[in-house]
């Protein structure tokens, strides 16, 4: 066979493979018939290669593989000053109830957040298994977004935009960690309450996307692709519950429900209406300013 | 006439981006982007449905651990995962000391059996005589027919002209048919 019939032949195959129009290109029919048996060759692969991953498997493939990263993962060596604030705080302070309770009502911004992160993260680390883990997670992710809403309801912007950041890291954390609970009435329980904290993710990223601040957009921003993320994981992990996000048709709107604040602020000096910007900015924006990305 | 499919492989640069920096979600996006044609891959070759489930995660493991090689640029992801996939089965079969496919998986009902059979069988002697052509010839048949990809995608995940793998697929099918031959003859 010299090129030029290859060429054809191989050209008349390709065609014949992608579902083409054919034309006679003057082929002998010797040559002609073996091309036919090599496109049935091809399709006989194609058949024997047909397979789909079962939908079980579908189902839980990513929260294995992630779960099995995770266990792969070598332990983070805890930073030197979050064993000394950690240590300061369980032993040393132990009867100082006036610090430990500053650091626990510690907000993001405050000096003694560091330290109430901390706490949290060995908290997170000691839980004694994935839903554990996932339970505290999302409490975790339930208190940064309250902080956010607070801080924000005092004006205090640049401190709201880094609890909602944080909320953003503790919400993807949660489905990390959520994706590997095995067992399934955890599972049910927590995608349950995962699905209950979306609503209130919306109404965060209305708030922030409302407020006069850069670094609150950049956290509505942020928040919005990590519930976005939530709202397709959970879809797999409990498609039982409702993991709409957002809610109301591509808009972000405030979520009716105010957020129900247990740890005192303090004025901030700066706050809106001691800088002459009218009224304190409320929960739920009157207004919300466009579509999640 | 039956138009060969062609797979989902549009994936979202930024989520390759990130899922190569290290963030696990992006990862876990990819993971599912990838999966159904890398999994219909490593079935092809097993055969058997739970180990090509096993092999499946084991090469997005492996991928995870290697994401800092791979350079987006010079190879498609999905060639990249290929290549990981493919020694993830010759490394199956080099533990178990096996040759060819191993069918481990029984069908639950009689009736079953035998057209899982003729199935497995018809697949076993496709994969076995693909593994005897060169290396060039067995990835475009892989990648055209097993993993369902484009003319236009074969060549971009080779660095070779479409005009180019369209000659190597009509060598390769008239090597692997004179194979085929060969083995009936036997």
């Amino acid at each position: 066979m010299n090129d030029r019939t290859e060429k054809l032949l191989a050209d008349l195959l390709a065609r014949r493979l992608s579902g083409a129009s054919t034309e006679d290109p003057g082929l002998p029919t010797e040559a002609l018939r073996e091309s036919e048996a090599l496109e049935r060759l091809a399709r006989r692969m194609g058949q024997a290669g047909r397979a789909t991953p079962p939908a079980a498997f579908m189902t839980r493939a990513r929260g294995r593989l992630l779960h099995s990263i995770e266990l792969n993962q070598p332990a983070r060596p805890r930073p030197v000053w979050a064993i000394a604030l950690v240590s300061l705080l369980v032993v040393g302070l132990a009867g100082t109830a006036g610090v430990s309770y500053a650091a626990a009502a510690a907000l993001p911004g405050d000096v003694l957040f560091p330290a109430k992160a901390a706490v949290e993260q060995v908290a997170l680390d000691l839980a004694p298994g994935p839903s554990a883990r996932a339970d505290l997670s999302l409490a975790i992710t339930e208190r940064r977004l309250s902080e956010g809403e607070q801080l924000a309801s005092h004006g205090r912007w640049a401190q709201a935009g880094l609890a909602l950041e944080a909320a953003s890291g503790a919400l993807d954390r949660s489905v990390r960690l959520l994706e590997g609970v095995q067992e399934a009435r955890a599972l049910d329980l927590l995608s349950g309450r995962l699905a209950g904290l979306l609503p209130r993710v919306e109404s965060a990223v209305a708030l922030a996307r409302g407020a006069p601040s850069p670094q609150m957009k950049g956290a509505a921003e942020m928040l919005t692709a990590s519930g976005m993320r939530a709202s397709e994981a959970g879809k797999h992990l409990g498609p039982q519950h409702n993991f709409d996000f957002p809610l109301s048709h591509g808009n972000i709107l405030p979520h009716p429900d105010k957020p129900k604040h247990t740890t005192r602020v303090e004025e901030s000096p700066k706050s809106p209406k001691e800088r002459g910007h009218g009224s304190q900015p409320t929960h739920t924006p009157k207004k919300p300013t466009g579509a999640p990305k | 006439m039956q138009v060969l499919r062609t797979p989902p492989t549009v994936l979202d640069e930024v989520v390759l981006r990130r899922a190569l920096a290290g963030d696990v979600q992006a990862f876990g996006d990819l993971y599912l982007a990838c999966l159904p044609v890398i999994y219909r891959y490593i079935r092809f070759r097993v055969g058997d449905q739970a180990l090509a489930q096993d092999l499946a995660e084991t090469t997005f493991l492996r991928a995870w651990e290697a994401r800092r090689r791979f350079r987006p640029g010079t190879t498609p992801v999905l060639g990249w995962l290929y290549r990981i996939a493919r020694n993830a089965v010759i490394d199956h079969y080099r533990t178990a000391r096996q040759t060819v496919a191993l069918d481990s998986s029984m069908p639950a009902r009689e009736v079953d059996v035998q057209d899982k059979a003729e199935e497995n069988e018809e697949r076993r002697r496709l994969a076995a005589a693909l593994e005897q052509l060169d290396d060039v010839g067995r990835d475009v048949l892989t990648m055209r027919f097993v993993m369902e990809m484009s003319h236009t995608q074969v060549a971009a995940h080779l660095g070779r002209s479409q005009e180019s793998i369209r000659v190597i697929q009509f060598r390769a099918l008239r090597k692997l048919r004179a194979r085929l031959q060969k083995g009936d003859e036997r």
